[in-house]
């Protein structure tokens, strides 16, 4: 039976895999063929998809270096409605960015670089803000106030004991928000209106032109920040740390 | 000092949420209606018309059906527990809700993979009596592609609580008291394992209540998932059924809001 299951994760993404280098897929044939074009005039990265990728690296690292760091300072002043924070969370994001797109207009944001990053900060923000929060326990309380009792100054405590404890907590947040924002469709495509070409939104406009080569292309592009990051943090994701998903 | 920090803090959580709703609230009265004017009648429209409580049902049969099934393929997983492969579990992790939606696309539908499998079967009936293509209105491949995306999650979650709540001592326990493998999994390790991931089950329940990406490739054109039909109606050429959209983001926001409280019930 596991054997099944994971068969079939493989022929998915060796599927994914064989669209991505192969040139044609003629109906009766079980595989696609023509690896790395016949012609020899195979380009693995065209200019569209550079720039794309360009783009949404620069959106997802900002968006998780943003997010992280306003999400770490904020989840030490929540309070007993964290729970609250779940519901942006569980409504479907372009669900959301549907019945804020006219405030996004007003404010002159819509079809930019900058809104979908606003956009996306609204959906990676509570998750940071519910998975840090966790980390101010207490006994951290505790340790700050005996810290600076004994006269450390505020960048020595910073530096020398929230940095090291906070370092696994804040390192697999930023991941799951840069995850969020490099996964994320909706806002990229109701904000963005198509103006900003994220990966996500590129591999669906791939698909509505039938270039399911350069689809899948795409897709195996989205699929390797995430393989790796998968690599370094898998002890965590089968390990103590919770983990949400994304 | 402090309630105001916290309360500025707490703002860009709750405000676009309320905010949302409280524009779609109003837009679905028809109010700053480029072309009609403020009456009940989308209401009425969404209340009487069937399409809208087949969407719901439609969303809540994917929903129900991907969540179990994965729930009980990882929990299959769990139990036949292999020695190597764990990041072969955690693989469909790595694909974007868009990429799931493309590939299984090339998998089921009328040309994809699976169909040019079953054109070298010499037996042709076997092709027409299953319809598990892409776009079925069964939903047969929304409810694959959920599944796939949830299996890892469900796994890894699934671990965690087991070593947290040393289930294989408990089954070691029980086998020395007398039970079978088959009744100490049965009436010891799953009943623990769902007891504790009840809250999870339901946020995953959500998640699938809210796909957009899979449905929108995959789905049918009638019925069709309640997000991907929201958005037809607000999205698409008709500007008449806007109001009808904002409409539907209450009655579906209702929906989400009655599950969460019920996540919090369990939470507490």
């Amino acid at each position: 039976m596991r054997w099944i299951i994971l068969f079939n994760f493989v022929i998915v993404i060796g599927l994914l895999i064989l669209l991505a280098i192969s040139s044609e897929w003629p109906y009766p044939n079980l595989m696609p063929g023509g690896y790395f074009s016949k012609n020899g005039s195979f380009q693995f990265f065209n200019l569209v998809l550079l720039k794309s990728i360009y783009q949404s690296l620069l959106l997802s690292l900002t968006l998780a270096l943003l997010t992280t760091s306003i999400g770490f300072v904020a989840s030490r002043y929540a309070s007993n409605h964290t729970r609250l924070a779940l519901l942006p969370f569980l409504i479907a994001p372009i669900i959301l960015m549907a019945t804020l797109r006219h405030f996004f207009i007003t404010i002159g944001v819509n079809n930019t670089w900058g809104g979908v990053l606003l956009g996306q900060f609204f959906l990676a923000y509570p998750f940071a803000f519910i998975f840090l929060h966790p980390f101010w326990t207490q006994k951290l309380q505790d340790a700050l106030i005996t810290s600076q009792e004994l006269g450390a100054t505020f960048m020595y405590t910073f530096t020398k004991i929230i940095g090291p404890l906070a370092r696994p907590a804040l390192t697999l947040c930023f991941f799951q928000t840069f995850l969020i924002s490099w996964f994320d469709y909706g806002t990229a495509i109701i904000i963005g209106a198509g103006q900003v070409k994220t990966l996500t939104v590129l591999v669906y406009q791939y698909v509505q032109e039938a270039n399911i080569y350069l689809a899948a292309r795409a897709s195996l592009i989205i699929g390797i920040p995430a393989f790796v990051l998968l690599l370094i943090n898998k002890h965590y994701i089968l390990g103590k740390i919770p983990f949400y998903g994304s | 000092m402090n309630k105001y920090i916290r309360a500025l803090f707490f703002l860009p959580i709750i405000l676009p949420f309320v905010t949302g709703l409280a524009y779609s609230l109003f837009k679905s009265f028809g109010f700053w209606d480029p072309i009609g004017h403020t009456s009940y009648s989308h209401w009425s429209k969404i209340l009487f018309s069937p399409t809208t409580y087949r969407s719901i049902a439609y969303s809540v049969y994917i929903a129900t059906f991907s969540t179990s099934i994965s729930f009980a393929l990882a929990l299959t997983l769990l139990f036949h527990k292999p020695a190597r492969v764990n990041l072969l579990v955690l693989l469909p992790l790595i694909l974007s809700p868009v990429s799931v939606a493309f590939i299984f696309l090339q998998l089921l539908s009328g040309n994809g993979f699976f169909a040019r499998l079953l054109a070298k079967v010499p037996d042709t009936s076997i092709i027409f009596s299953v319809d598990l293509t892409a776009q079925s209105p069964h939903g047969f491949a929304i409810i694959l592609a959920l599944t796939f995306m949830t299996i890892p999650v469900f796994y890894a979650f699934l671990t965690k609580i087991a070593e947290e709540e040393q289930i294989n001592h408990q089954i070691q326990l029980s086998r020395e008291l007398g039970a079978s493998y088959w009744q100490s999994i049965w009436k010891i390790a799953i009943p623990t394992l769902i007891q504790k991931s009840k809250f999870f089950i339901l946020l995953y329940f959500v998640f699938a209540l809210s796909s957009y990406e899979i449905p929108l490739l995959l789905g049918s054109q009638n019925p069709k998932m309640i997000t991907v039909f929201i958005i037809d109606k607000i999205q698409k050429f008709d500007l008449t059924t806007i109001p009808e959209g904002f409409g539907l983001v209450i009655i579906y926001s209702f929906l989400i809001i009655l599950i969460s409280r019920w996540m919090f019930q369990i939470v507490k």
